[in-house]
């Protein structure tokens, strides 16, 4: 019923009002910001390879996005789900290094998915 | 003083139009200066002599874009102004009720700016100015009733926006219930 009505009044279904609203908010920080998108995902990245340094994560689950607030400012929102306490310490020599070294190489996988949030 | 339409804009420098502006603030209660599109020296020189601004956007993503750059310019020499305001122009209530358009709220927030004036999309503005008639001063409804609300506002009284839906027919309320 709902759509033969919509068909006659001729409307579009998709409200491209609030998309038109969401597009501005994410340009007008670019533009503030000046930052070209592969910073921002390099931003993230090395967010992420931080707290990766003192805490094994959830890199597939994690987010991190910039977001505007009131009086023409933005913040970074990174969520990032810790899984364990990091037990890699400066004396805990060899077995941190192989640690270290595989939680590098899960990272960079992780950055794609960093990216694309 | 309208924008420059000569082909050489450098003719003049801010400090020139600053002087100008200065000098006629003794003779004039209210100086406009219009200013030029974008965000080159046009800007500059018009916005040097002011102490109050008026920014116009149109509820579309390029000019709420245009506007944000302007906005960040006029804040940056935020102690030469008084004032920086917001007008909404070339508003269409019917479009905003289906959703189809960047609501004032949200343009407001975007741009963090006061507003001062919300204008219909009106077909009389054509039909003025085609005479050469101000809108403002030959009709009571619609944009020129904007136009005078926004006068008052600069004069400092508190003035209600206007219910702009309350001009949809009935046929587009019911439209926008069902976008």
């Amino acid at each position: 019923m709902k759509s033969i009505i919509k068909w006659f009044f001729g409307s579009k279904s998709e409200a491209s009002g609030s998309t038109a609203t969401n597009r501005m908010k994410l340009m007008v920080i670019h533009d503030r910001y000046q930052m070209p998108p592969a910073i921002v995902d390099q931003m993230k990245s090395e967010l992420l390879a931080v707290a990766s340094k003192y805490f094994e994560i959830d890199p597939e689950s994690a987010e991190c996005v910039i977001k505007s607030q009131g009086n023409r400012r933005a913040f970074i929102s990174a969520i990032v789900p810790l899984l364990k306490r990091n037990s890699n310490d400066t004396n805990d020599t060899r077995s941190g290094q192989n640690k270290q070294n595989r939680r590098t190489a899960k990272k960079d996988s992780n950055n794609l998915s960093a990216g694309v949030a | 003083l309208p924008a420059a339409q000569t082909r050489d804009k450098t003719a003049v420098n801010a400090d020139q139009i600053k002087a100008l502006v200065d000098d006629l603030k003794t003779m004039f209660d209210f100086v406009l200066v219009d200013c030029p599109a974008g965000i080159e020296s046009g800007f500059q020189n018009s916005i040097a002599g002011a102490d109050r601004a008026l920014i116009v956007v149109t509820p579309e993503m390029s000019s709420v874009r245009d506007a944000d750059r302007i906005v960040g310019l006029l804040e940056a020499r935020r102690d030469q102004f008084e004032d920086i305001n917001l007008i909404v122009n070339r508003v269409r209530p019917g479009l905003i009720e289906a959703n189809q358009m960047m609501s004032i709220d949200d343009i407001c927030e975007i741009l963090s700016v006061d507003l001062i004036g919300v204008i219909p999309d009106d077909e009389d503005i054509v039909i003025s100015t085609n005479k050469g008639e101000p809108l403002s001063l030959t009709t009571n409804k619609s944009a020129g009733q904007a136009y005078r609300n926004i006068a008052r506002r600069i004069l400092g009284e508190e003035v209600p926006f206007m219910d702009l839906n309350k001009r949809l027919g009935i046929f587009k309320k019911i439209k926008a219930m069902f976008a």
